[in-house]
C-alpha cells in the first residue's frame, strides 16, 4: 500500500497552513534530503541556490535527523535564513520524496483580512484569496492536485491550471484564475457539487469525499478523486486529484477478492452437481441391497438347524445391514442439504414429541447394546407430551438420536452405560446423549460435526452421522454441541426450540 | 431541444452492467472482466421520434459485501437499469434490493431489468417464472448478450420511451 497520506488531505493541511501564512516555498527531497524538486518563494529564504540533488540539509539543518518524517508528518519551527522571520516547516512522506513546505509564520497577514472585511463583493474577496494561496500553486500542482475555489456566489475558479478533462465545455486548459460555471464541469463533478454545496454553506469546518470515479482524457481513462472542504477560515475548496495508482491498487485486490468468489461459486456449484451424481449411485446401490438383505433372512430361517451355515448367513447379513446403515447415512444428508429440510412444524399441535421420539428410538436400539453388552439407560422422563414438543419432523427427530446413540454405542465398551435424558429448560427441550467411553480426541474437536469430520481422523463409520445431526437441528433453529466428560467419555447435547406459532411447514433457513 | 436523462446501472458484481454500457455506447465487448470502482459517465445520444435525448449513463460499481453503491450517486436519476446474470439466479434478489433503495431516494421512476449472458444460454439458472413476475409488476424484462448485443439497444430504448413519458 501507499506509504503517504491521501493526497488530498495533505492538500487541505497545505491549504490551512496557507491562511496562516504566506511566501511559502516548496521542497521535495529524497529520504537522504537531496533535492528531487522544489517551487514557490525561494529566494524568499535564501533557497534559491539550490540544485537538484543538492543536500538541502545544509541550506535548511533543522530537517538533520527528520528524515523521513514519521506518517504522520512534522512540524518544526525555524526562522527564514532569507526574511529572518518565524517559519513553520512541515514534512510529509509522498510515495515520490518528502516533502518540505515552508510558510511563515502569521504576522502581518491582515491587510487581505481586512479587504476580506471591508468589501463584500465576492470577487474581490475570491482575489483576495487566491493572492493568499497563490504561492502554494506549486506545491499542489506538484502534488497532482486540481484546486478549484467557491466563491460567494457559488462559482468556482482554478487555482491550478484546469485540464479540459475536468470541464466538458472546455477545449483547452482553463489557466488559474479562470472561473468555470458548474454546467461547464464534466457530469459528475457537477452532479458532486449538489453534495458539495452542504458542506460548504455549514457553519464551521467540514470536508466531503466524492469517492473515485474515471473520466475519459483521449484514449486515457483517467481516475480521479475530489473532495470538498471548507477551511476554518470559510475558504470553500474544491480538490480533485489523479488517483491513478491508488486507485488501480484498489481495483486489483477488489478483482482479486471477486473473482475468488466466482470461483467459489463456481466450485461450489460443482461440487453439488457431484453430489448429485453420488446420490444416484447411492440410491443404485442400494436397490439390490434390499434383495440380498431378504434372500439371507431367508436363508437365516431356512438352515436354523445348521449352526455353520447360520453364521455364514449372520455374518453376510450383519454386513448387509451396516451396508445399508451407510448407504442411508448418505441418502440422509444428501437429502437433508439438497431436498427434504424445507418442511417441518413449528405447530405445538402437531410438532413431533422428543420424549416419545427418544423412547421410540431406546427401543429400537435396545437389542444392539445388548448384543455389545453396554447398558442403554433412558432417565425418567419428566416432561408431559405437551411440554415435550418441539420444533421438528418427528422421522428425523428419530434419525438424530438414532446417529447420537448408534455413536455412543460405537465408542463404548462392556459394560459401560449410555444415558438418553431429556429435560425441560424454559422455551428449550434439550436432549443429552452420554457415553462412558474414550472421548473425542482434542485435534478431532473442531471438525467433529464437519462432513466426513470424525471419518478423517479414523473414528467414525461413514463420517456423516454427526454432520446429519448438526444440519438437521440447525435448521430447526436449535443447537448441537459435544462436551467432554471426565474422567472419560462424550456428551452430546441437543438444544430444540418449543413450538410457539401455528405456521406449519415454514421453509428452513439453512444453517 | 435535447433532453438530457440519467440512468444508473445496478446489480452485483460480474453480471455486465459495464459490458452493456460499452456495447450500447462504444458498440464493442471485451472478453476481460475488470471489476467497476466507483463511477464511469457515459453519454449517448438518441432520438426517439421528434424527441432528440441525450443519456447519460452512470455505471456504478457492483455492491456486494466488499463495496456498497453511494446514495448519493442515484440522486437525480430518471430510470434504472437493473443486471442480473441468468447463469447466476442469486444475482437477481441483490439488485431487486438495490432497486427498493433507489426508489426510496429518487420515486418511482421505469426500470429495466436486463437478464445479461444470454450467450451462455446452457448456464441459464435464472427462473423465467420469475422473470414473468416482475415483468407483470411493471419492470421492463430483457434478456440480453453484452457479448452478441442482442437485446441491449431494445432495453435502453424502451426505458427511454419510459423515461419520456414520465
Amino acid at each position: 500500500m501507499s506509504r503517504s497520506p491521501a493526497r488530498t488531505d495533505l492538500a487541505r493541511e497545505l491549504l490551512e497552513l496557507a491562511t496562516f501564512g504566506r511566501d511559502a516555498a516548496w521542497l521535495l527531497l529524497d529520504d537522504d534530503g537531496r533535492l528531487l524538486r522544489a517551487g514557490g518563494e525561494l529566494a524568499a529564504h535564501a533557497l534559491d541556490g539550490l540544485r537538484i540533488g543538492d543536500d538541502a540539509t545544509r541550506a535548511l539543518p533543522m530537517l538533520v535527523g527528520c528524515l523521513p518524517p514519521p506518517s504522520e508528518g512534522l512540524h518544526l519551527p525555524a526562522v527564514s535564513a532569507g526574511s529572518g522571520r518565524p517559519l513553520d516547516v512541515a514534512l510529509r512522506a509522498l510515495d515520490d520524496g518528502v516533502l518540505v513546505l515552508l510558510l511563515e509564520a502569521r504576522t502581518e497577514l491582515d491587510l487581505l483580512s481586512a479587504m476580506q472585511q471591508s468589501n463584500h463583493d465576492a470577487e474581490l474577496a475570491m482575489a483576495a484569496t487566491l493572492r493568499r494561496l497563490v504561492p502554494l500553486q506549486g506545491a499542489l500542482a506538484g502534488l497532482g492536485l486540481r484546486v478549484l475555489l467557491r466563491d460567494a456566489d457559488g462559482a468556482l475558479c482554478a487555482l491550478t491550471p484546469a485540464p479540459r478533462w475536468l470541464s466538458s465545455a472546455r477545449a483547452h486548459d482553463a489557466p488559474p484564475g479562470a472561473r468555470l460555471s458548474r454546467q461547464e464541469l464534466t457530469p459528475f463533478l457537477d452532479h458532486f457539487l449538489g453534495d458539495a454545496e452542504a458542506i460548504w454553506t455549514a457553519d464551521g469546518a467540514g470536508r466531503l469525499r466524492s469517492g473515485p470515479w474515471t473520466e475519459q482524457d483521449g484514449p486515457r481513462e483517467r481516475a480521479l478523486e475530489a473532495e470538498a472542504l471548507r477551511l476554518p477560515d470559510g475558504t470553500c475548496v474544491l480538490l480533485v486529484a489523479e488517483v491513478d495508482a491508488t486507485f488501480r491498487e484498489q481495483r486489483d485486490v477488489l478483482q482479486a477478492a471477486r473473482a475468488s468468489k466466482l470461483e467459489y461459486d463456481r466450485l461450489r456449484r460443482e461440487i453439488e452437481q457431484k453430489e448429485l451424481l453420488l446420490h444416484c449411485i447411492v440410491h443404485d446401490l442400494n436397490g439390490p441391497l434390499a434383495t440380498i438383505l431378504g434372500s439371507l433372512s431367508m436363508l437365516h430361517k431356512r438352515h436354523a438347524d445348521d449352526a455353520r451355515s447360520t453364521r455364514l448367513v449372520e455374518m453376510g447379513l450383519e454386513q448387509a445391514r451396516r451396508q445399508e446403515s451407510r448407504i442411508r447415512q448418505v441418502l440422509d444428508v444428501f437429502s437433508a442439504e439438497i431436498a427434504s429440510m424445507q418442511g417441518f412444524s413449528t405447530d405445538p399441535e402437531h410438532a413431533p414429541d422428543a420424549a416419545a421420539a427418544a423412547a421410540r428410538v431406546a427401543r429400537t436400539l435396545q437389542p444392539a447394546f445388548q448384543h455389545k453388552g453396554v447398558r442403554l439407560r433412558l432417565l425418567p422422563d419428566p416432561l408431559d407430551a405437551r411440554r415435550s414438543r418441539v420444533v421438528g419432523d418427528a422421522d428425523r427427530l428419530e434419525r438424530v438420536l438414532e446417529n447420537l446413540l448408534e455413536n455412543a454405542l460405537r465408542h463404548s465398551s462392556r459394560d459401560q452405560a449410555v444415558t438418553l435424558a431429556l429435560r425441560d429448560d424454559g422455551h428449550e427441550v434439550v436432549i443429552t446423549v452420554e457415553d462412558q467411553g474414550p472421548g473425542v480426541a482434542p485435534e478431532m474437536a473442531d471438525t467433529l460435526f464437519e462432513k466426513f469430520g470424525r471419518a478423517r481422523h479414523g473414528g467414525g463409520a461413514a463420517g456423516l452421522g454427526l454432520f446429519f445431526c448438526r444440519y438437521t437441528v440447525l435448521s430447526w433453529g436449535g443447537s448441537i454441541v459435544h462436551e467432554a466428560v471426565r474422567p472419560h467419555g462424550a456428551r452430546f447435547v441437543v438444544r430444540l426450540p418449543r413450538p410457539r406459532a401455528r405456521d406449519a411447514g415454514r421453509p428452513a433457513t439453512s444453517p | 431541444m435535447t433532453v438530457k436523462k440519467k440512468i444508473c446501472m445496478l446489480g452485483t458484481f460480474a453480471v455486465g452492467k459495464t459490458s452493456l454500457v460499452s456495447r450500447f455506447v462504444h458498440g464493442i465487448f471485451s472478453e476481460r472482466y475488470q471489476t467497476t470502482l466507483g463511477v464511469k459517465i457515459d453519454t449517448r445520444d438518441v432520438q426517439l421520434g421528434e424527441h432528440a435525448l441525450t443519456l447519460l449513463v452512470w455505471d456504478l460499481n457492483g455492491e456486494d459485501s466488499f463495496q456498497r453503491v453511494r446514495d448519493s450517486y442515484l440522486r437525480g436519476s430518471s430510470g434504472l437499469i437493473l443486471v442480473v446474470d441468468g447463469t447466476r439466479a442469486d444475482t437477481l434478489e441483490p439488485a431487486l434490493a438495490l432497486r427498493r433503495r433507489a426508489l426510496e431516494l429518487v420515486g418511482d421512476v421505469p426500470t429495466a431489468l436486463l437478464a445479461n449472458k444470454l450467450d451462455l444460454r446452457s448456464g441459464w439458472t435464472i427462473e423465467q417464472a420469475r422473470l414473468d413476475e416482475l415483468a407483470d409488476a411493471g419492470l421492463g424484462v430483457q434478456h440480453t448478450s453484452a457479448a452478441t448485443g442482442e437485446g441491449v439497444a431494445e432495453a435502453f430504448t424502451w426505458l427511454a420511451e419510459r423515461m419520456l413519458e414520465a
